[in-house]
């Protein structure tokens, strides 16, 4: 029988993101605490270096600010471990951040009560990563434990299964992108690994089109600014009901669909003036590169997003996300595959797509984006939601994940489920 | 370095491409504390994007003044105290070699003095910032509940969750896994 009772205060998430780590037990309410997933090497010839009384090999989490020196330095000593959900086996400089970041993950709430015998942690990795990062996540945990014994049961699971669970939807199509690629995972009450569809195309490709196109519209000097040429992109690009139809009407009536955009406190500001049926390329661009407009920029020098092997799997450049939906359902049994197209899960920044009101003739948002593109393939009754609190959601599966399964169901390295007890 | 109505002032002047190299602020202050037995004043002068670099405080307690400058605009924003110079410097009236000698070992002396200065005052300023982050580890915890069902702390993302009941029974005959 469970202890739900233990669990229900010591089940512990963490979600070693791209960008953020989340992490806390159960008793953190509806959101976890989150800090950068990075680490800061410190030079150690640095006056600050010596002048701490224990001083340390590398700082993470809310202190790294207080420790960081000249620019310059940063490249080499400011390092963020995950590449595209990937670290790679021999980075060892990346794996010495997730051991130290973990470790300060438990710190914030080591547990004074004396019926504390470790917590069941649920961590959480990309559904692309390689069995080797399971293996080094519980070497990690273990070297942990030998320090003190705040594990007593370990266990890793898929983001987008831990998103199905904090969505509480059991059967779907759980896509996810960020700003490097895009991972389409088919669940089934388990995640179905052999028909995950990986896409090497995200945020950071819509980003370069909306460079090409500033550039394009005479705003070369703008194009250089990551940063603003992503505001453009939030700010103006537009999700097309259909391409060739939007670029019609906008070109036919320019005032409406101008694509004007000031960048608040300064004095920078775009106008596409005639040109701005381009803003319907960008949105486009995120769900599917193959329409013939693409083809001039990709002639002038956009890098065309290609195929591309990234740890095990192979990431796919161009496939549209309707052709990668059908591509990964169709690998599901028959029976289910009716069942994943009805419940569709978008989750990621890549998905923020919202028009205005009086454009909806034209532009639409990402979840009827992709029934569309699906009706283009013939599939039909498809529901298509966003993720809620799409920052939290896989900590949240992984809260749920650790409070339910049973203790006594053991890890197994052919389903990559299940608790490792860390050789107890 | 300059005299004016019989007061001999030096000014340490850092520019903005100082930045790109580390420990110059400390450098600079350093050697602007070193001249303090050789003239009456001495000022660090920094570009205004470097200011926030430098605590006030701790050029004041050496008595060295503080100038923020940029394309237009010169400011005094901390007063340098007036030393009495024990001696003129070199580069103002000729020495003889041995007073010269003489200087440079003061000089030296006035360097590890202020050196150890500074890095006091550095030493107890981060031990103040360690001790504000050093506030107990945060314990959050909820009472142990005698019910495995759910309850009003529960977590939203919880309640009614179908997961809870497919989760449970992992591990259990008949559950299926599809790979």
């Amino acid at each position: 029988m469970q202890n739900l009772s233990y669990k229900q205060e010591f089940a512990f998430g963490m979600d070693y993101g791209t960008g953020d780590f989340k992490y806390g037990p159960i008793s953190c309410g509806e959101r976890p605490e989150i800090v950068e997933n990075r680490g800061y090497f410190p030079e150690k010839e640095s006056i600050m270096y010596r002048t701490f009384e224990s001083p340390k090999e590398i700082v993470v989490g809310k202190d790294v600010p207080l420790y960081l020196q000249a620019s310059e330095d940063l490249s080499s000593r400011l390092v963020y471990p995950m590449k595209n959900g990937v670290i790679e086996k021999n980075d060892a400089q990346a794996w010495n951040v997730v051991r130290e970041i973990t470790k300060y993950g438990f710190e914030t709430f080591r547990s004074a009560n004396p019926a504390f015998e470790g917590f069941y942690l649920v961590s959480s990795l990309s559904s692309l990563s390689p069995k080797y990062m399971y293996e080094k996540l519980f070497e990690i945990y273990r070297e942990v434990n030998r320090e003190q014994r705040l594990i007593k049961a370990a266990t890793v699971i898929q983001q987008p299964l831990a998103v199905a669970i904090a969505h509480k939807t059991t059967t779907c199509v759980v896509i996810e992108s960020g700003h490097g690629n895009t991972q389409v995972c088919p669940i089934s009450r388990y995640p179905v690994r052999n028909a995950i569809v990986a896409i090497n195309r995200g945020g950071g490709d819509a980003n370069a089109l909306t460079a090409e196109i500033l550039k394009d519209q005479g705003y070369g000097d703008l194009a250089k600014e990551e940063a603003i040429v992503r505001k453009v992109k939030e700010s103006i690009g537009l999700v097309p009901i259909d391409l060739d139809k939007a670029v019609a009407l906008a070109r036919k009536n320019p005032k409406k669909y101008r694509a004007k955009f000031k960048l608040p406190g300064t004095r920078i500001s775009v106008d596409f003036e005639e040109n701005s049926w381009t803003r319907f390329l960008i949105g486009e661009y995120v769900f599917n590169p193959n329409h013939e407009l693409f083809q001039s920029y990709f002639s002038r020098g956009l890098g065309k997003p290609r195929d591309a092997k990234i740890g095990e799997a192979t990431f796919k450049g161009t496939l549209d996300f309707g052709d990668a939906v059908v591509e990964a359902v169709e690998r599901c049994p028959i029976e289910l595959q009716q069942h994943l197209y009805r419940q569709i899960l978008l989750s990621g920044g890549n998905f923020s797509w919202d028009p205005p009101d009086n454009l909806r003739d034209a532009a639409t948002d990402s979840t009827n984006k992709m029934r569309i593109l699906l009706k283009q393939k013939g599939i039909t009754n498809v529901k298509s939601i966003m993720t809620e609190s799409p920052q939290f959601s896989v900590w949240r599966g992984c809260i749920i994940y650790g409070y339910a399964v049973p203790e006594d169901y053991e890890w197994n390295w052919e389903r990559m489920e299940g608790w490792n007890m860390l050789g107890k | 370095m300059f005299s004016y109505d019989g007061v001999v002032t030096a000014v340490r002047i850092l520019e903005e491409i100082d930045l790109s190299r580390r420990n110059s602020v400390l450098e600079a202050v350093l050697s602007s504390t070193s001249l303090t037995n050789q003239v009456n004043r001495v000022y660090l002068a920094l570009p205004k994007l470097l200011s926030a670099a430098i605590d006030g405080s701790i050029v004041e307690q050496h008595g060295i003044g503080l100038m923020v400058f940029d394309e237009t605009t010169l400011e005094e924003v901390v007063a340098p105290k007036h030393f009495q110079a024990k001696n003129n410097s070199p580069a103002l009236v000729g020495e003889e070699p041995y007073r010269i000698l003489h200087d440079e070992i003061a000089n030296l002396r006035a360097r590890i003095d202020s050196l150890e200065g500074v890095a006091e005052s550095m030493r107890s300023e981060i031990a103040r910032l360690r001790s504000l982050k050093c506030s107990p580890p945060q314990i959050r915890t909820t009472s142990i509940s005698s019910s495995p069902s759910p309850t009003e702390q529960t977590p939203s993302f919880m309640k009614d969750n179908p997961w809870v009941e497919v989760l449970s029974r992992r591990g259990q005959e008949g559950d299926r896994y599809v790979s």
